[in-house]
């Protein structure tokens, strides 16, 4: 019945609310001389074939080595003379061309964006040097012990689905490409045809989209690639964990998360509300009281919800020394079993409600900060306004429905604990932590 | 006898308007940018007051920027600035342990946070319009009234030690940059990092604390930033109203050397957990007020801000590196200018100094094209008004230059300055600091274990 009721809720996201996404956006804000843009194309990491792990990643890098007419460095050096700048951030279900200029250069700058979409370089030798510098740069992360966590996390739990493949893909994956791979896969995606745009600052709405219009509707070289419909992702059963060994680490990270909710899904704002008293990051929240400002156990202590066009999770994070980890483990565990089963007090609602209707406003104060909404709001399939939306929805909450939606709805059985830290050290006690598993073990460097 | 209470009335009100008029010792107006208006005004107290209007939201900004940071720190004492920094946040005579945090967050607050540097110490949040009474209460009240309580230095003193943990012990970049501070400054407080040593963080004690506190945290050493959506007259006499009691502190600082960072070529490798190697080369350079700082900002632009820079062509499209980037550090003496480089797998760091040797001689030699320098000068005018469509940045750039520069407009004027920047002042700037016989150099070398398992 969950499964059928799933695939249901699954279809329901797919298809209604980017359908009701404008193709176009734009917020004229004279309030600084600048103008910003989003080119959004569907598609993102999820689309990665899964032996070809960084597919987009690297096809999506290539696009922005130039056109037929300009190197990549001729290319961006036009950009900045104008005092502006692109950049391509791929998501886990889209891509977006990322553009930033001085208002006076509006038009040069949308001109040699129209350039790159219509003649992309595309070439052998660009292709070949990504291919190498993506896989060092997938390397270098591995230093940095949270973004490391993070990927092995994800991983865990999504298991087969494609919300676990890394953003940069993986070594071996990227061996799999071949430059035919990777342009063909560049020119499907930044098809002008699938482009939508979003955009606000110091300039005519009018005349970009002219611009937008115009650009949109030309064609390309582009072979299509449909994109695959990707369903929402099973959750892992039972309470698993994994963990990555880094020798000699005198801290450790703990990610400890399940299945999340999205804001169509009963539940979702009251238990939005009640994380903030939880695990929202301000001082006031357990889990900084407990595990910080009692203890002293780490630097800082959040629960947050995450989700894409599908529920992802909700994660704890906390950073520990050594000695402290099973003791930090325990404690958020504890926490979390308390949180489900008793929801939050009087109090703590009346303080966590007060405070995000108050700081609402800062979720759109500026021009830049509502076109990133927007943004968020499409790849994730949110309902348009959902961040503007927060004070009123959050103003709707009762009391008395945050523990009965915390125990009906938030899941605590099927969780990942994923430790990154010294195994010599932390082996013994995690295979003994009470209803978990470890399930594996790897070292920090492996993919 | 009428007429005597009217005398006396007049005579108090006369009183208080003369004492509301003069516990502002200075007030001024400056037109910055874009029509705007920074209005300063000191109080007698020597508090000093940056207000800026901006009514495109119904928010402020409000930021307390105190002259003190790891540089008035005493060896052997290490990190209390940074310790101190987290114990403002503790119980006050007024206010108990946690309703500073608790009444903001209830109010509102964004971005509540405060941060240490080798220079000062900076307290910053972002409220609606309604809290700006609240803020001052609770900013003014800490200033002088903080209660340092040994059982919550304890607490806090764990919570730094995870922090150090966190950006330094088991993160490579935070080793490496640790130990370049320590070759680059042998013989001054930017020697150790703001962190500090874990030995001399266990050292410190609340009576050292509360001494440090006494000494640096008062009215004559502190600048307020105001940014958002007030009345500056209005506001000017709530800050009264909340400071002008406050009493300065006598503040004598032991003189330090002001001589530049060490002169002489060093290179030195440190082993950490990466599966490729880093590279940080340093030079010396002036402070902010040195007249050659526009130039250093505009070569570090040509050289690794974007794409179309120098060396992400010359070391990342080359297949060197995967990143480049670097630092042209600020501060009130003189201090460096770094360049950081990620190498890709197998490449070695010497091969991406001498890529840096060679683009540098170059700039020496004057092969300098002046399309870069108006590339340059387009970019640093697209980041600096990206920056400028938020209250919180706009008051965090006046308090960095009023608090490092000794004036905001500083900041400014280092803006302008750029636009006027020839060929020529950059070789001389090449020539004056670039030198590789003053250089230092950290390489941070895979452990011999990782190393294998890159192959």
């Amino acid at each position: 019945m969950t499964f059928f009721l799933n695939v249901l809720i699954s279809f329901f996201c797919m298809s209604s609310p980017a359908a009701e996404f404008p193709e176009f956006s734009f917020e004229e804000s004279r309030q600084v001389p600048i103008v910003y843009f989003e080119l959004v194309f569907d598609g993102g990491v999820v689309q990665d074939p899964p032996n070809q792990q960084g597919l987009t990643q690297l096809s999506s890098q290539l696009f922005l080595k130039g056109t037929k007419d300009k190197t990549s460095k001729a290319f961006h050096s036009a950009l900045n003379q104008l005092g502006g700048h692109l950049e391509v951030d791929v998501k886990s279900e889209g891509v977006l061309l990322e553009g930033v200029v001085l208002a006076e250069h509006v038009p040069e700058f949308l001109n040699l964006i129209e350039e790159l979409l219509m003649h992309p370089r595309l070439d052998l030798k660009d292709f070949q040097q990504l291919q190498k510098e993506i896989q060092s740069a997938i390397l270098e992360r591995k230093t940095n012990d949270r973004v490391n966590a993070q990927i092995h996390f994800e991983k865990a739990f999504f298991g087969d689905h494609p919300y676990g493949h890394p953003e940069h893909g993986t070594i071996k994956g990227l061996n799999r490409i071949s430059f035919a791979d990777a342009k063909q896969r560049a020119q499907a995606i930044f098809n002008p045809k699938r482009m939508r745009l979003f955009g606000s600052g110091d300039a005519d709405q009018n005349q970009i989209k002219m611009w937008f219009n115009r650009v949109s509707t030309q064609s390309t070289n582009a072979s299509s690639i449909p994109l695959k419909p990707i369903a929402a992702p099973e959750a892992q059963q039972g309470k698993r964990i994994i963990l990555i060994d880094k020798p000699n680490a005198t801290q450790s990270q703990i990610l400890l998360g399940g299945r999340s909710l999205r804001p169509e899904d009963p539940g979702f704002y009251p238990i939005l509300l009640s994380n903030h008293a939880f695990g929202g990051g301000n001082f006031q929240s357990r889990l900084m009281q407990e595990l910080r400002v009692k203890r002293g156990w780490t630097y800082g202590a959040f629960n947050q919800f995450q989700n894409g066009k599908h529920r992802k999770y909700f994660q704890l994070y906390v950073f520990p020394k050594t000695h402290d980890t099973l003791p930090s483990i325990q404690l958020m565990i504890e926490l979390l079993n308390q949180w489900k089963q008793s929801g939050i007090s009087k109090e703590e609602f009346a303080f966590s409600q007060k405070s995000l209707i108050k700081n609402a406003p800062f979720q759109f104060d500026t021009a830049k900060k509502r076109l990133q909404n927007l943004t968020l709001e499409y790849l994730k399939n949110y309902p348009v306004g959902f961040y503007r939306n927060i004070a009123e929805n959050m103003q709707a909450v009762r009391f008395e429905s945050v523990q009965p939606s915390l125990s009906q709805y938030l899941n605590v059985d099927d969780l990942t604990l994923v430790v990154l830290g010294d195994a010599k050290k932390l082996r013994n006690a995690l295979k003994a932590l009470p209803g978990f598993q470890l399930i594996s073990e790897k070292n920090y460097l492996d993919e | 006898m009428c007429m005597r209470k009217i005398f006396v009335l007049l005579s108090c009100l006369l009183f208080v308007q003369c004492s509301h008029l003069s516990s502002i010792k200075q007030k001024e107006e400056s037109s910055v940018f874009n029509g705007l208006r920074v209005q300063r005004a000191t109080l007698h107290n020597g508090l000093k007051v940056l207000l800026l209007e901006d009514h495109s939201a119904p928010i402020f900004s409000f930021q307390t920027w105190y002259n003190v940071g790891s540089k008035d720190e005493e060896p052997g004492l290490t990190g209390l600035a940074h310790l101190f920094e987290h114990m403002m946040f503790k119980e006050t005579a007024h206010f108990k342990d946690g309703e500073f945090d608790r009444l903001l967050e209830e109010a509102g607050a964004e971005g509540q946070n405060a941060f240490t540097s080798r220079d000062y110490t900076g307290y910053v949040q972002s409220l609606p319009i309604s809290a700006l009474e609240l803020v001052m209460k609770l900013e003014s009240d800490r200033m002088v009234n903080l209660i340092v309580n040994e059982n919550a230095l304890q607490k806090e003193r764990e919570v730094v030690h995870n922090e150090r943990r966190f950006r330094n012990e088991n993160n490579p970049d935070g080793k490496m940059y640790e130990m370049l501070y320590e070759a680059a400054f042998p013989n001054h407080p930017y020697h150790w990092p703001v962190i500090g040593y874990s030995e001399d963080l266990d050292r410190v004690n609340s009576q050292e604390c509360h001494a440090f506190y006494r000494k640096f945290y008062a009215p004559n050493n502190a600048t307020l930033v105001i940014v958002g959506d007030i009345n500056p007259d209005a506001t000017l006499q709530q800050i009264e109203k909340h400071y002008v009691h406050l009493k300065p502190s006598v503040i004598q600082r032991t003189p330090k050397t002001t001589s530049l960072p060490q002169s002489t070529k060093r290179e030195l490798r440190l082993s950490i957990k990466s599966p490729v190697e880093k590279l940080m080369v340093a030079y010396p350079i002036p402070s902010v007020h040195h007249a050659d700082l526009p130039a250093l900002e505009v070569l570090r632009t040509i050289t690794t801000v974007g794409k179309s820079s120098l060396l992400h062509e010359r070391l990342v499209e080359a297949g060197i590196a995967t990143e480049v980037d670097s630092e042209n550090e600020e501060k009130k003496e003189p201090s460096l200018f770094v360049f950081f480089v990620n190498l890709q797998k197998n490449q070695k760091a010497q091969k991406a100094l001498k890529v840096i040797n060679s683009t540098i001689q170059e700039f020496q030699k004057g092969k300098l094209k002046p399309a870069w320098i108006q590339q340059a000068i387009a970019m640093h005018r697209l980041n600096f008004l990206d920056d400028f469509g938020s209250t919180a940045k706009k008051a965090r750039f006046l308090g960095f230059y009023e608090t490092v520069a000794g004036n905001f407009e500083r900041g400014f004027e280092l803006l302008e300055k750029m636009k006027t920047i020839q060929p020529q002042d950059l070789q001389r700037v090449a020539q004056r600091y670039f030198n590789p016989k003053q250089s230092i150099i950290i390489i941070g070398s895979p452990e011999k274990a990782m190393a294998r398992n890159a192959q």
